[in-house]
């Protein structure tokens, strides 16, 4: 439970006064179109400034998670979504994904959460990453790389701290900001 | 007295037409008729081209509205699944890790002046 609460305290504290994201073009995720037809089902999404204050004015306000998420959006300048899942393992390769993960690298963004899982050959079974860009133009990066499902999320722009907690309504569970100075992130498992 | 009675006699005397005359004036009575006729169709014409013309505008209006309704509904649900999906991955790896008993190590300067 404490790890959940650290955790969480992570994410938030490293998006207060956040900054992630080059806001120049954000991330190239052109470079998993090519799973696209291996993958039983794709789901991608590709909202850019306007689409989302097109979204935004047809949130309902009565709804908690739209609430939410209108209130989120504020200060974000796209939502992209690469979404694929896979009938069966070994569909895509960790090599797949390294030219989004280079990219963020080469940014300089910043690595907050990190779990992995390895075969017992060694190789990566399971990854789970979150990057934040602390510089100006923000920018939040989920990369899940599951047997039979790949996620990558990427939010261009800056959230709010109490916005993010809004999320709660969403499936996160309710989270804190740890300020006790301890350094929290994941490790291997196997 | 008698020379006004005379005068007025001969002024009020029944006089033929001139030839043609009662055909003259038949001929010009249908004229006006379709002239007037033509006037009114014309008007029509132009309330009509007025009408269609408003009609096809709020039609036009009416289409982008529409489509601009389904847009930011679509818009709606993706900007939904993404915040959604994204909440999951998070608490799929806040799960993992507290399964784990993970060793957290973030480099505490990426989050400096941030808490």
């Amino acid at each position: 439970m404490k790890t959940r609460w650290m955790v969480g305290g992570i994410i938030l504290a490293a998006v207060t006064g956040a900054a992630w994201g080059q806001s120049s073009g954000g991330l190239d995720l052109s470079s998993l179109d090519k799973l696209e037809a291996k993958a039983k089902e794709v789901n991608n999404v590709t909202l850019d400034e306007n689409l989302l204050k097109l979204a935004s004015g047809f949130l309902n306000d009565k709804d908690k998670d739209q609430q939410a998420a209108k209130t989120l959006i504020n200060g974000i300048k796209g939502v992209y979504v690469r979404n694929f899942e896979f009938a069966s393992k070994d569909q895509y390769s960790m090599a797949d994904v390294e030219p989004v993960r280079q990219q963020i690298r080469s940014r300089g963004w910043s690595r907050i959460v990190e779990s992995r899982e390895k075969n017992d050959d060694g190789t990566i079974k399971e990854i789970d990453e979150v990057y934040l860009n602390t510089g100006a133009g923000g920018g939040l990066a989920v990369i899940s790389a599951e047997p039979k499902e790949l996620s990558v999320v990427y939010i261009d722009g800056v959230l709010k701290v109490e916005d993010l907690q809004k999320l709660h309504g969403l499936g996160v569970p309710n989270i804190n900001i740890q300020t006790d100075g301890k350094d929290h992130d994941s490790k291997d498992k196997k | 007295m008698n020379e006004f009675e005379d005068r007025l006699r001969e002024a009020l005397q029944r006089r033929e037409p001139p030839e043609g005359f009662a055909e003259r004036v038949i001929a010009r009575v249908p004229q006006r008729r379709a002239t007037v006729w033509t006037m009114h169709w014309r008007s029509v014409a132009a309330i009509a081209a007025v009408l269609v013309v408003t009609f096809s505008a709020g039609l036009f209006e009416w289409h982008r509205q529409v489509e601009r309704a389904e847009r930011a509904e679509a818009a709606n649900r993706q900007l939904m699944y993404a915040l959604r999906l994204m909440a999951t991955k998070i608490e799929r790896v806040q799960n993992r890790l507290e399964k784990s008993s993970a060793v957290m190590n973030v480099d505490r300067e990426d989050i400096k002046g941030t808490l």
